[in-house]
């Protein structure tokens, strides 16, 4: 029997229109709809923006969803983030959430088990994520303290925010925007970076939305976190959309994993055709920001001897300097190594296997902005 | 008088596609949930009401409990199956929000099960490589504006090589038909892109999602 907490959500699916004559009439008469329903029903929207309630400011600045324990059969947790701000010693999160659903709702429900070295109880399962330096923040921490709601402050009646916070690392200075991710890794946008405290501060550790913000510790209360085991590099990852070129960037490093039947025909380590393109292109990010050695690395599948892929590794990865190295400048040098069959990356007894162990790296250290 | 009869003809097939549109919209409504194409769809995304009024804390609530954060509306949707050594699990892929800011990309999708059981779903299912990991960092983008494909972003702490972290969700053990919501944050996408793509494994693509810009 399905329970009532299994009932499908009201999705709804929104399908093109079509640009038609009547398709743009449909249009312009859908947005009339639109706006007036909007009118007729405005629990369907959600303000972006600073809110006023009971007179109080309340910024609405991203929002998410997600079910309790992730678990679909469960509850539904919704949420708000009120602000992400700079204060002494660190940045608080503001946020505020609850359940429509269930006849209370416990924070507990809302966070995974916080556990060493955090306090039992608390909200941590919370990141701040700056794609600009390539970093991400967990809740800071001391010996005695965990600087993050008591997830059993937030009980509440369904349908209920009650406010929580949380305190993490200082940010760099040009961090204008950060994304926050809530329990579960559910993502609630990008938010943008403020100054000070949120005021008025309420006496409850988490008040109901529009009563007044929670104390949050600064300052001398901050000392003891050690900020640098809450903070993760992170790395980016991309690649072109043939994935010829997979490029992992971090704050401090670029690895590029290109795909050896790309750039050379089967059993060669003579550069084919396409080749020239991509590694220009990865010539030329090491010409505007690579510095010291850059590494270039060949790789085999596990067909055929050791010593022939040992020997083919080797050419390939000198074949690929060959072509880099003039258009690289000459702030960096190149180190060209083979690693033979030695290092798979995946299975070799796939065809789709073999194909990803076949590949050259090409890892340098970059200078400056990482992004 | 040939012009009054042309434009009264014009003004029937605009009552009529006015007709249309609402009666699609009524019925969208009150059928509440969405209906599986037989391939993937897309449209405009909902505009974004930037609102600075005043509201009581009963209204904010019941705005934030029912309307629209971001998992309501589809905007395109596949079908496709979990990934399970063994017998992978029917499942429709619904997106909801895609969102481009200046450093990132959001994209907020729902795992709906196409069966009524109760499956254990596989760490691998969306994470074949570190799959203790317990996140869906195999999800990634297609910006064809850009030429680039792009993957959530992810970390590994400083002080414990263990803990990693990812710019995604973390891996759904389970699945029903009520829908699980899972999300990730992605780079930026070209400033010109008014559409991406979103590649689930297990699925096929689910191309053409519009892209809200903020």
């Amino acid at each position: 029997m399905t329970s009532p907490c299994r009932r499908p959500r009201d999705r709804r699916l929104v399908r093109p229109l079509h640009a038609t004559a009547a398709g743009a009439a449909a249009v312009a008469l859908a947005v009339t709809l639109s706006m007036t329903s909007a009118q007729a029903a405005p629990d369907d929207t959600v303000p972006h923006g600073v809110v006023q309630v009971a007179g109080q400011d309340v910024p609405v600045l991203g929002t998410f969803v997600y079910h309790e324990h992730q678990d679909d059969a469960r509850p539904e947790v919704r949420g708000v983030i009120h602000g992400v701000r700079r204060i002494d010693g660190g940045t608080v999160v503001y946020y505020s959430l609850g359940s429509a659903g269930g006849d209370s709702f416990r924070g507990s429900s809302a966070f995974p088990d916080s556990s060493s070295p955090y306090r039992l109880n608390r909200g941590v399962a919370i990141t701040i994520v700056d794609t600009t330096t390539l970093h991400a923040y967990v809740p800071l921490h001391d010996d005695a303290t965990t600087f993050a709601s008591d997830t059993g402050d937030l009980n509440s009646n369904p349908g209920e925010l009650r406010v929580g916070w949380a305190v993490f690392p200082e940010l760099p200075a040009s961090v204008t925007t950060v994304q926050v991710n809530m329990p579960w890794g559910t993502a609630a946008g990008e938010i943008p970076v403020q100054d000070g405290a949120l005021t008025p501060v309420s006496a409850e550790p988490a008040p109901y939305v529009g009563e007044g913000w929670p104390q949050v510790p600064q300052g001398t209360a901050l000392a003891n976190a050690d900020q640098k085991v809450a903070t993760f590099p992170l790395t980016r990852r991309s690649s072109d959309l043939q994935k010829t070129a997979q490029v992992d960037e971090t704050p401090e490093q670029t690895s590029v994993t290109l795909d050896a039947n790309v750039l050379f025909a089967k059993n060669s380590a003579e550069l084919s055709s396409k080749a020239s393109a991509t590694l220009a292109k990865v010539a030329a990010d090491i010409a505007a920001r690579g510095t010291g050695t850059v590494v270039v690395t060949g790789h085999t599948d596990s067909d055929g001897s050791d010593a022939s892929n040992q020997k083919l590794s080797e050419q390939r990865a000198a074949s690929v300097v060959a072509a880099l190295e003039p258009q690289a400048g000459s702030a960096v040098t190149f180190k060209a190594v083979g690693k033979g069959e030695s290092e798979p990356v995946a299975t070799n007894s796939t065809p789709e296997g073999q194909q990803q162990n076949r590949r050259v790296t090409v890892v340098y250290s970059v200078k400056g902005d990482a992004q | 008088m040939k012009r009054p009869v042309l434009i009264g003809g014009i003004a029937a097939v605009v009552v009529v596609v006015l007709a249309v549109v609402v009666a699609c919209s009524l019925h969208g409504s009150d059928k509440g949930t969405a209906q599986p194409p037989t391939s993937t769809t897309a449209s405009t995304a909902p505009t974004d009401p930037a609102t600075t009024r005043a509201m009581t804390r009963e209204e904010l609530q019941a705005a934030v409990f029912g309307g629209d954060v971001g998992s309501t509306t589809v905007l395109g949707q596949v079908d496709g199956a979990v990934y399970d050594s063994v017998d992978p699990h029917p499942a429709r892929i619904e997106v909801t929000e895609v969102t481009a800011f200046a450093t990132s990309t959001l994209v907020r999708f729902t795992l709906v099960n196409l069966k009524d059981d109760d499956p254990l779903l596989s760490l691998e299912a969306f994470n074949r490589k570190t799959p203790l990991t317990h996140d869906i960092r195999d999800v990634a983008i297609v910006d064809t504006a850009g030429q680039q494909r792009y993957e959530p972003y992810v970390g590994v702490s400083t002080s414990d090589k263990t803990v990693s972290l990812c710019t995604c969700a973390a891996s759904p053990l389970g699945m029903s038909e009520v829908g699980q919501p899972l999300s990730a944050t992605f780079p930026p996408i070209d400033p010109s892109a008014t559409t991406l793509s979103l590649d689930v494994p297990g699925f096929p693509e689910i191309k053409d999602l519009p892209v809200t810009r903020r």
